[in-house]
């Protein structure tokens, strides 16, 4: 068999109620490598690390982030390149991009970091997208880690702007915010491109794990530039696509041409699965089998030396007379679209907030609540509801309970690079 | 057209949750919330009350149970107001079993045909395997053959090699 990526879909209902309305059905997409006889040669990695050592850094966190790094140092291979940039008021190169041989080196200059001063994020930033392009390569991943504990002031739209430059060129961002003083907008603004995410790390403990896993993550990609478009027949209409496994991430959908949309989705590890939920309004259609979307998958496999691979699956709808029908909906796609809801409902009681509205935003947060009971978190149920009444009573929420809804609901909390992660607690 | 139980907003044939208030479009029963939660037993993460009856409609709802397929975490949606036979289907030997691991790699998993029993009688699910060449464990532990084996929620269950976990559905109304 040869090397390539294995398409699933699953439908809300495969068996529609004819009738004179429109309908609406989910499509869960499911997508994991295949025929990888022997692993693929590693895609060389360029990781650039961005360390926050303001003075809040001090003790524990920095301690653990120093740690992390120099554990990362040892997972990384002769072809990798490794360059680390620190900043607090101003920005340092601590290791210059170079390949990963002299780790001793390395990790004495790690040893070496300290605690200071401010917060200015731009200037690390743009020291590090310099860094993460000095190497040339061929091929390879290449990829900046931000790891940060505060807010910066005035610089935020630099941030966002380098970002944004890297990405453009194909370097991928991973923001990590640790503690509860960081601006979650700005990172969830920085990261809103695939390729990248943004990431709660709650405790210092959690953060060799999840350095480790990013980069165990980062040097099991196989697929890269993953594109989907997706056709659907005339009258029907794609309404939302969004990532839901391994975490959830709304995607931006463009409608190329007529009822043609295409959606960019990154590079894939090789590892676990990558699902995706669709909502499509099915148009009245008469008794009989019929096709409602043409999906096609294009990818490269630089490892195996393939490009422009595609895979295409077409999804159909059976309509039946109503009496034929039952209302059963697959428990699979339930399951997914009830966590995807729940993210949905937060992101719309923050605007609520905003405009302080805070009846509503309770409300959307009580009900984000009972979807996260459903789907077994109990745990993040209980801080939504915890949330939900202290912004009925106070007109706000805690720091806190904010970033754990926000990046709770999409998966996003702690070590989340295995797919096993757990749905009940 | 539907009408949303909870906001009363017409939402599209179909649609599972209130695109407008996130209500269950499907099991609607009266307007759900968090509010009727019971924040203690979350707490302690007791899954069912300790004591006291069940209302005619938690017992009712307590026959439905959900097995998720550990490794492609796939849920299977089971009504156990009867017994239910867990194992492979076999159209040539006439054996259907309800609940076929078939699909979910039963076959590589060395799932039996007839594998297992899975029930719920006065209040306890119970798994019994049907002397199965390759066993059925629960939490890791081989049980017995031909013997009812009780069950909680959150237990695994693992057939042959194929792990399920059990999930009691309306564990904290």
């Amino acid at each position: 068999m040869t090397p390539g990526i294995n398409l699933q879909q699953t439908l809300s209902r495969t068996t529609l109620a004819v009738s004179d309305e429109p309908q609406l059905i989910y499509v869960l997409l499911e997508a994991h490598a295949e025929g990888l006889a022997q692993q693929l040669p590693k895609l060389p990695l360029n990781l650039c690390l961005v360390i926050d050592r303001s003075s809040s850094m001090r003790g524990e966190r920095l301690m653990q982030v120093k740690d992390a790094a120099a554990r990362i140092v040892d997972q990384l291979g002769q072809d990798d390149y490794f360059s680390l940039v620190v900043f607090n008021d101003r920005a340092d190169v601590v290791i210059p991009a170079q390949r990963a041989i002299k780790k001793a080196d390395m990790k004495a200059a790690i040893a070496q970091i300290e605690a200071a001063g401010g917060t200015e994020m731009a200037q690390g930033m743009a020291l590090a997208l310099q860094e993460v392009q000095r190497p040339f390569l061929t091929r390879g991943i290449s990829r900046i880690i931000l790891l940060t504990d505060g807010r910066t002031y005035g610089d935020e739209s630099r941030c966002v702007e380098i970002a944004r430059r890297g990405q453009s060129r194909g370097i991928g961002l991973t923001a990590l915010g640790i503690g509860t003083e960081w601006n979650e907008d700005l990172l969830e603004t920085m990261t809103a491109s695939e390729n990248s995410r943004a990431q709660y790390i709650a405790t210092a403990q959690d953060v060799v794990k999840v350095f480790a896993d990013e980069v165990k993550r980062l040097h099991s990609i196989f697929a890269q530039q993953v594109h989907l478009s997706i056709e659907t027949r005339p009258g029907a209409l794609l309404r939302s696509l969004d990532q839901v496994r391994p975490f959830i991430a709304p995607i931006t959908i463009v409608e190329e041409a007529e009822r043609r949309w295409a959606a960019n989705l990154g590079d894939w590890p090789d590892t676990g699965v990558q699902g995706f939920l669709l909502e499509v309004v099915v148009p009245p259609l008469p008794i009989g089998d019929h096709p409602v979307l043409r999906l096609t998958l294009r990818y490269h496999l630089p490892g195996a030396n393939l490009r422009d691979q595609s895979r295409e699956l077409l999804v159909r709808v059976s309509m039946r007379p109503a009496e034929e029908v039952a209302h059963h909906v697959d428990a699979t796609v339930r399951h997914w679209l009830e966590r995807l809801v729940a993210y949905r409902l937060q992101a719309s009681a923050w605007k609520h907030a905003a405009e302080g509205r805070f009846e509503e935003a309770s409300e959307r947060l009580q009900m984000a609540g009972t979807r996260m009971l459903n789907v077994g978190d109990t745990a993040l149920a209980q801080t939504l509801q915890q949330e939900a009444t202290r912004i009925l009573r106070n007109g706000t929420v805690s720091e806190e309970g904010r970033k754990r809804i926000r990046f709770g609901t999409r998966g996003l909390m702690g070590s989340v690079a295995s797919d096993d992660r757990e749905t009940m607690t | 057209m539907i009408v949303c139980p909870n906001c009363s907003a017409r939402q599209l044939d179909g649609t599972i949750f209130c695109a407008e208030c996130g209500a269950d479009m499907i099991n609607a029963g009266p307007p759900e919330s968090t509010r009727e939660l019971n924040v203690g037993a979350i707490e302690s993460h007791d899954p069912l009350p300790a004591s006291g009856p069940l209302s005619a409609n938690d017992s009712q709802s307590m026959h439905m149970v959900t097995l998720v397929v550990v490794r492609s975490r796939r849920r299977i949606e089971v009504d156990l107001s009867d017994e239910v036979l867990i194992g492979r289907a076999d159209p040539a030997r006439g054996i259907m079993p309800d609940v076929d691991l078939g699909p979910f790699g039963g076959y590589d998993a060395g799932v039996s045909r007839r594998h297992a029993i899975l029930s719920y009688r006065d209040g306890t699910y119970r798994v019994e395997d049907l002397s199965s060449a390759n066993g059925t464990f629960v939490n890791g532990r081989r049980i017995a053959p031909m013997c009812a084996t009780p069950l909680q929620h959150g237990d695994e269950i693992m057939c042959g090699t194929l792990l399920l976990r059990l999930e009691v559905r309306n564990r904290q109304r």
